[in-house]
């Protein structure tokens, strides 16, 4: 397992240079100008030298190179003198937005509390909605609750979340005044009363994502219940004289779980993406939003280092989806 | 056991009926069922071993599962050592469960892939018995020696055993609670024929050791000869000849049975090329349709019309050996058309409209 793990580990840098590569040869193939924003009366001369500073005067590779150098060199280095208080990254270039003209990284950290405030805590709880929703529509297949299970999860699959999420605004914070519409980013948890505002501004955002996160996987979780309850060794189970809780739980659940957990693991990075459009819905500053400013304001570092910080999150999560697998599955042996 | 003193009667099932919904329409109404056993009554004497034979899709398996209540019973009784399971409580029934096992047919299928084989053998007793953790892994090795099986596998998973070994684990796993009477659900059909041997013989060798009662359900009527006492044919639902095994298979008297043992192969070559082989004309019926009359007049060589009106009893013809058939009913066979026609008569009396 250690074996496979390092070794899919070692294959993964030649594909995220591929990745990295082709983000940026996309970007730069697309159409756009990073000085499209700056007035019309600014004269050519001093826009042609605004693009210089910005380095777009070099050919496309050395700016690859440079930027792969500042992500994969200098950026490290920030992190470890961060930590260690050392200097090795004194005076070096870091990968700079366009827009703020700061280092896309410390704005990257600046938001990802938001976007895991919300977006991941609403991957948390669909998942704990949608375990048990699965579990009971596969055991009491085609009852009133597997019936109504899954009339919701398709309402959570085919309902946009931009409408849901205007949806529950117009009612709960347009008619009924409960919570606010505007996600505070700047607010700060330190007694009862801040964590009651937290929670109440949260509400909103993670229940939209949630019920889309349960939708999924509970149907996930049914199907592979379903699988696994029509299986032999069921019967067997059954015939040694368990108790129905152990059958359900014991045996059908812990094999019906093993396909669950690693789509649950690929789900992870797109949490870390954030949800752009819900983000957008409920004016959270995420990682979603970041996204989609940086893309208007052809700000093209923060979009390559946004996007390439996704797929490396991709190929990991995928790598750990594979390693559960063979953890939560005898039958699978990587070596 | 064909003695004067008959052994006492371990297993008594009378009129089982497991008949499966057939649901349809928009709102899933129950619009018939498949009868996949339609009444059934034989007893299973202690320490024997009944065969139970017929072709695929009779019922069979079914049978051996609705008798453990694997399944909800539609209607019958089944008393296993005098208790009647047909309608104990869930609660009663997992009490029950350790004196009756199963050896299932997919040794692959029927074990547990996330388990290991001491999980899998252990997992009754932790469930049904008090022992410590130490004596259920001395028994799970103690189990395990039974079977033949290395003690070193105990940490294994199923998947890393061949198929002989993991039906062995299957025996053990059933052997774990010493139960009296033991379903041996086509144990050895998923295994080639060298390991089907092996697998017989330790099922035979464990019958005498620890006084087992099998009830063997197979299609291979070789093997059935090997290991039973004595022999029941279903078709389609119903079992249309129960017999001791040597008058049975030197004399069937159904004509199902007949035309079944006609299809064993015979080893010998210069002797095969003479075997008359009844070769049944057509398909089963469905059992979501069974015809009327008996259910085999429709493939009998020997039907007569009474076949195709009344559904024959099963009786005891001669001592031991009960059929359903009307050849063996002299009485019926002399007045068949005429109780025929009386019985029809009555019917349309009593629903009150002419014929």
């Amino acid at each position: 397992m250690l074996n496979f793990t390092i070794r899919r580990l070692l294959l993964s840098v030649p594909v995220l240079v591929i990745i990295s590569f082709v983000i940026f040869m996309l970007l730069e193939l697309a159409p756009g100008d990073p000085m499209a924003n700056v007035p019309l009366t600014v004269p050519p001369e001093v826009k042609e030298k605004m693009r210089e500073a910005l380095g777009l005067g070099e050919p496309w590779h050395i700016r690859f190179v440079k930027w792969l150098i500042q992500f994969f060199v200098v950026e490290p280095q920030v992190l470890f003198d961060h930590v260690f208080g050392t200097g090795f990254a004194e005076d070096k270039l870091r990968v700079i937005s366009w827009q703020t003209r700061s280092p896309v990284m410390d704005i990257v950290v600046q938001r990802i509390p938001q976007t895991l405030w919300v977006v991941g805590m609403s991957y948390v709880i669909g998942v704990l909605i949608a375990l048990p929703i699965g579990v009971i529509s596969a055991y009491k297949q085609y009852s009133i609750f597997d019936q109504i299970g899954t009339f919701v999860s398709m309402i959570g699959f085919s309902v946009p979340t931009f409408f849901s999420g205007v949806l529950l605004i117009v009612i709960f914070s347009v008619n009924l005044g409960w919570f606010p519409s505007i996600y505070d980013t700047t607010h700060k948890v330190n007694d009862w009363s801040s964590f009651v505002f937290q929670m109440k501004q949260m509400i909103m955002p993670v229940s939209v994502l949630a019920l889309y996160n349960a939708a999924q996987i509970s149907r996930f979780m049914r199907a592979s219940m379903l699988d696994n309850l029509n299986q032999d060794y069921v019967r067997t189970a059954r015939a040694k004289g368990m108790t129905e809780k152990v059958v359900v739980l014991v045996h059908v659940l812990r094999n019906s779980m093993i396909p669950v957990v690693t789509v649950i693991a690929l789900g992870v990075p797109q949490v870390f993406g954030g949800a752009i459009i819900t983000e957008q819905v409920f004016k959270v500053n995420g990682l979603g939003q970041l996204l989609i400013t940086a893309i208007q304001a052809n700000d093209l570092p923060m979009v390559q280092t946004l996007t390439f910080i996704f797929a490396v999150l991709i190929v990991v999560f995928n790598l750990v989806a594979d390693v559960l697998y063979g953890v939560l599955d005898p039958r699978i042996r990587y070596d | 056991m064909l003695d004067a003193a008959p052994a006492k009667k371990l297993v008594e099932v009378d009129n089982l009926k497991m008949h499966f919904p057939i649901q349809g329409g928009i709102l899933r109404r129950q619009i018939g069922a498949v009868k996949a056993v339609d009444g059934v009554t034989f007893d299973i004497f202690e320490g024997e071993t009944l065969g139970l034979v017929g072709e695929s899709g009779c019922g069979k398996s079914t049978c051996g599962r609705a008798i453990l209540r694997l399944y909800e019973l539609t209607d019958g009784v089944v008393k296993i050592d005098g208790s009647n399971i047909a309608d104990a409580s869930t609660e009663e029934l997992r009490r029950l469960r350790p004196a009756m096992q199963m050896v299932f047919q997919d040794p692959q299928a029927s074990l547990n892939p996330r388990m290991t084989v001491a999980a899998i053998v252990g997992e009754p007793l932790m469930e049904h018995s008090t022992m410590s953790k130490a004596d259920r892994l001395a028994r799970v090795y103690e189990l395990m020696d039974a079977v033949g099986l290395n003690r070193d596998f105990a940490n294994r998973y199923p998947h890393e055993f061949s198929g002989g070994q993991r039906q062995r684990i299957g025996i053990a796993r059933a052997l774990a609670l010493n139960p009296k009477f033991i379903v041996c659900d086509e144990p050895i059909a998923a295994l080639d024929v060298s390991i089907q041997a092996q697998v017989v013989n330790l099922l035979e060798d464990l019958q005498e050791k620890l006084g087992l009662t099998y009830l063997f359900i197979s299609h291979d009527l070789s093997m059935v000869r090997h290991i039973a006492d004595r022999v029941a044919v279903m078709y389609l639902g119903k079992i249309v000849e129960l017999a001791p095994r040597d008058a049975l298979y030197s004399g069937p008297l159904h004509p199902y049975t007949e035309a079944l043992l006609s299809a064993v192969p015979e080893p010998d070559p210069s002797l095969e090329a003479k075997v008359e082989r009844i070769i049944l004309q057509g398909d089963v019926p469905s059992p979501a349709n069974p015809p009327k009359g008996c259910n085999f007049s429709t493939r009998c060589p020997k039907v007569m019309d009474i076949c195709h009106e009344i559904e024959p009893e099963f009786d005891e013809v001669q001592p031991w050996r009960f059929t359903a058939c009307h050849l063996y009913k002299e009485t019926t066979n002399q007045t068949a058309s005429q109780k025929a026609a009386s019985t029809e008569a009555h019917k349309s009396a009593q629903l009150g409209e002419p014929k």
